[in-house]
């Protein structure tokens, strides 16, 4: 017996999601926003390692200082040696970098309720701020992380132009709802791969026990991450109400079964459960100066990028 | 609480029905959550429930369909004695002697009793009742109750008679009650008698359950008895009349019989829808007359007739006249009428020995004083009497108008122009009836008038017979007058009567005290004290004593539209409602509600739609 809800492909609605973010007219919208990040900041790759450690490259003349042993001597001013008969080193204003790391939760349950439609919903908001930071010239790394992903993860390479945007779209358009949530081992295998810190978005609908989610974004803090965090939630999952009064429930990735009638008492047990679901992970986010947000699916797209998220501080 | 319908709690077993709907639908419904995490603080369904929980909308199909069967099974509360009634019904059951005919194998009286028990058990039991019979005159057998055995019981006592019934009468009669009951009647009407035929605004308010077909049916139709007053039994004669009232031929045997005597017995075809009589006579004596058929017909009581012939009794008639060639035309009328036997008595002769064993007296140009208690005819009395008063006389008249309702002018050719030489003017007494008028120039006067005074019956002719001489003239018409007039002044008083059922005879004459009435069933029925009266119902001889003193009453069934059975098709009953009390009236009170348990379902299903349509999206 298959569930009448059960997780589906994903790839239609996802699809023309994407279809939606990526056409024009949205896209001259999103120009307006753009990424705030107080820190997490890299220096943009080229900058050669020295013994004092790389010095911040660029073009816009910063300072001069006294030469030490193991300066870059490509930053020696030569025409003041000659006039003043001192060695002294140029220093620039280094052009630094935010990159953007984009966490997907593709685990069944982002596709359950299936009118909720939540996976779309994540990813056309991973569309939307990965095109937000590729304008502004950041790098944006997309990261699908579930159960059925080989290394419980599935990393893009850096994308740093607006021309990546086609890239980013088919990368997108793989992610397939499966598996359990791995929210934990899957962003913790991904930064194995890559350990430069930047902004790092994390889609889910953290349905997992709390100590999962905590290690999964305490992980990234303790990397200097600038981390958001986005509750991905539909209105079968607010009002349950909406889709039985009486059946046997199905868990979209373990497969339990449970036997529930929605009493009003019921109901009230459920709500409660959510709230504190909720306010826990706010909780968390809050103690570890993680950005966190609700991204309602019935809101829609717009409500969440040009009104919550600029709220919350993290785009502008 | 009781139910009307009781049966209809079968579909109670729908409610099975429904929960194993939903069990399935509980089993088919399944449904995938993102996570069950947050369904661990939701107190999970206990195994029973697991099976089976219902929800609001279950609740409301449960109480939707429990509407839905009580209003089937129709609950009503039976009311305590003595309250205001629900329904009333009025059974209108023909009892008339058509509805003896036999149909097949059961009557169609039978039938249409059975109609009246079916009918009767279908009503709520708190219903009331009335059962009215129709004939020979509507009455009401049973008044409204809610003792429904009780009308059955007088159904089961019910019987058809050997009478007419007018049904429309008997609708007439039943419409009143209706009007007067406080609460809205129904009439159902068992007879034999088509819808069609019944008055036309009646027969649109009343519910007619029609029976019978059969026309098959041949019939005596009358039994007539000829023998004049002063004839013996050699001289009369027997007419019976034979109708066939069926659409085909018909055969049989007609069987005349003096007691128990067979006087005649002939058989005859009768074609059809025509008529045969029989003319019998040389009958051996006095006595009952039976006329009997021997027919294989549908209808039995119109087979059989009777009639009577009297005995010879003589008629003692006492002249008190002065010789006169009055008395001698009377004595030639005495010695050629057998039975007549007259004696001539001088007025001054006259005395209670001449009159003690007079039958009547007859005083001409004389009045006694005092008056004689004796059956009288006054002729030509004179004018200076205590009894009439004369203002004079008239002379050269003629008769110019009569009575022809009296018995002594009836059948008689008219009397008008006969001329008269002299009368007396004379004022007719209170007690009296007029029998003849003239008049002169100045005034009307009668001629000849009758009535009865002090109990005797008095009869006075103003001309004089004997100056006319009329009983020796040639003119049959005053002859038959007078002896018309000699036979009303001398009832017979016969111990047995001919009569037709239904018809009312009155019993005076015989002793005071109670009376036993036997029918011809050999039923003995007591009358009332100071009943006085008796209605045949049944063909056949009625005895009726007291004291010792009988008298017999030979009732017929003659009734050619009674016994006219045949019915062209039966048509099927028109059910009709009662007429409710008209707006503003006093509303009265139904107690069987299954209308309201509809509505209630209707309400039930509307808000059952609202919460499917709310839980649906």
């Amino acid at each position: 017996m298959q569930p009448t809800d059960s997780a589906t492909d994903g790839a239609a609605p996802a699809a023309a999601a994407l279809a939606a973010v990526l056409a024009p007219g949205f896209l001259r919208k999103l120009d307006r926003l753009h990424l705030t990040v107080r820190h997490s900041l890299s220096t943009r790759p080229g900058n050669t390692p020295m013994p004092r450690g790389a010095q911040g490259s660029g073009i816009e003349l910063e300072n001069y200082k006294s030469y030490d042993a193991g300066d870059d001597l490509r930053h020696l001013d030569w025409n003041a040696y000659g006039r003043l008969d001192q060695l002294l080193i140029k220093t620039f204003r280094a052009e630094r970098e935010a990159p953007l790391h984009v966490f997907v939760d593709t685990s069944a349950s982002m596709a359950v309720p299936a009118a909720d439609d939540k996976l779309s919903f994540a990813v056309s908001l991973a569309a939307s701020v990965a095109y937000v930071s590729l304008r502004n010239n950041d790098p944006v790394r997309l990261v699908a992380v579930g159960e059925g992903l080989p290394r419980l993860h599935l990393g893009s390479p850096f994308f740093r132009h607006r021309q990546s945007l086609p890239r980013v779209r088919d990368f997108l358009l793989q992610v397939r709802p499966q598996g359990n949530t791995v929210l934990a081992a899957g962003i913790a295998a991904a930064l194995r791969e890559q350990r430069s810190p930047g902004v790092a978005v994390v889609l889910s609908d953290f349905l997992t026990p709390p100590d999962v989610y905590e290690a999964a974004l305490g992980d990234l803090v303790a990397r200097r991450f600038t981390v958001a965090a986005m509750r991905i939630i539909g209105p079968g999952e607010r009002d349950p109400v909406r889709l039985f009064r009486r059946a046997q429930l199905i868990d979209a990735e373990s497969g339990r079964q449970r036997f529930v009638t929605l009493s009003s008492e019921n109901v009230a047990r459920y709500e409660r459960a959510l709230t504190e679901h909720l306010e826990r992970l706010q909780g968390f986010c809050n103690r570890c100066g993680i950005v966190f947000a609700v991204a309602d699916t019935a809101a829609g797209l717009e409500q969440v990028l040009f009104h919550d998220l600029p709220a919350l501080g993290l785009v502008h | 609480m009781a139910f009307v319908e009781p049966v209809a709690f079968i579909f109670a077993g729908l409610y099975g029905v429904l929960v194993l709907f939903y069990l399935w639908e509980r089993w088919r419904r399944r449904v995938a959550v993102p996570s069950l995490l947050l369904w661990e603080a939701v107190r999970e369904d206990t195994i029973r429930a697991r099976r089976f929980r219902p929800d609001l909308l279950f609740i409301l199909q449960l109480l939707l369909l429990a509407c839905l069967i009580l209003g089937l099974a129709r609950p009503y509360l039976p009311r305590p004695a003595g309250a205001p009634g629900g329904g009333r019904h009025i059974f209108v059951l023909d009892t008339s002697a058509s509805m003896q005919t036999q149909e097949a194998r059961s009557s169609r009286f039978d039938q249409a009793r059975d109609q009246a028990r079916t009918q009767l058990k279908r009503l709520p039991t708190d219903d009331e009742v009335m059962l009215v019979t129709g004939a020979p005159a509507p009455a009401v057998q049973v008044g409204f109750t809610r003792d429904h055995a009780a009308v059955e019981k007088a159904l089961d006592q019910a019987a058809p008679t050997d009478t007419g019934g007018d049904i429309a009468l008997a609708l007439a009669f039943v419409d009143t009650l209706r009007q007067r009951s406080d609460l809205p009647a129904e009439v159902e009407v068992f007879t034999d008698t088509s819808r069609s035929q019944l008055p036309e605004p009646l027969r649109d308010q009343v519910t007619v359950f029609e029976v019978g077909e059969s026309d098959d049916n041949i019939g005596i139709e009358a039994l007539q008895i000829f023998q004049g007053r002063f004839q013996d039994f050699r001289r009369a004669r027997a007419y019976v009349l034979v109708q066939n009232f069926a659409h085909r031929e018909g055969h049989g045997f007609l069987t005349v019989r003096l007691e128990d005597r067979v006087v005649s017995r002939s058989g005859f075809t009768v074609a059809p829808r025509e008529s045969k009589g029989f003319l019998i006579h040389n009958f051996p004596g006095p006595g009952r007359v039976v006329a009997q058929l021997e027919v294989t017909d549908a209808l039995a009581a119109d087979n059989v007739a009777y009639g009577y012939i009297r005995p010879a009794a003589p008629t003692h008639v006492v002249v008190v006249s002065s010789p006169s060639p009055l008395v001698d035309d009377l004595r030639e009328l005495a010695a050629a009428t057998p039975g007549l036997e007259l004696t001539a008595v001088a007025p001054e002769e006259l005395n209670a020995a001449a009159l003690a064993h007079a039958d009547v007296a007859i005083f001409h140009r004389f009045v006694p004083n005092p008056v004689p208690s004796v059956n009288a005819l006054y002729v030509y009395p004179p004018g200076e009497n205590g009894l009439f008063p004369v203002t004079g006389d008239a002379q050269n008249i003629e008769v110019l108008d009569w009575n022809d309702r009296h018995p002594a002018l009836q059948s008689l050719q008219p009397l008008a122009a006969l001329p008269l030489q002299r009368a007396r003017m004379m004022t007719a007494p209170p007690w009296s009836q007029i029998l003849l008028w003239s008049r002169t120039a100045e005034r009307e006067f009668p001629l000849a008038f009758a009535g009865e005074r002090d109990g005797h019956r008095v009869a006075c002719i103003a001309f004089d017979l004997e100056a006319e001489r009329l009983l020796s003239s040639d003119d049959l018409n005053f002859f038959l007058f007078f002896m018309n007039l000699l036979d009303w002044l001398t009832p017979q008083a016969d111990a047995v009567h001919v009569t037709r059922t239904g018809e009312v005879q009155s019993l005076e004459g015989l002793p005071a005290g109670l009376l036993q009435a036997r029918d011809p069933r050999g039923i003995t029925t007591t009358l009332p004290a100071g009943e006085r009266t008796l209605q045949p119902l049944f063909a056949g001889e009625y005895r009726i004593a007291v004291d010792g003193t009988s008298r017999t009453l030979l009732a017929n069934f003659f009734d050619p539209t009674e016994s006219d059975i045949g019915r062209a098709s039966r048509e099927v009953p028109v059910f009709h409602e009662p007429a409710r009390p008209a707006q503003g009236a006093a509303e009265a009170p139904h107690n069987e509600y299954g209308v309201w348990l509809y509505y209630a379902a209707a309400a039930l299903f509307l808000v059952e739609w609202t919460a499917a349509r709310r839980v649906a999206t």
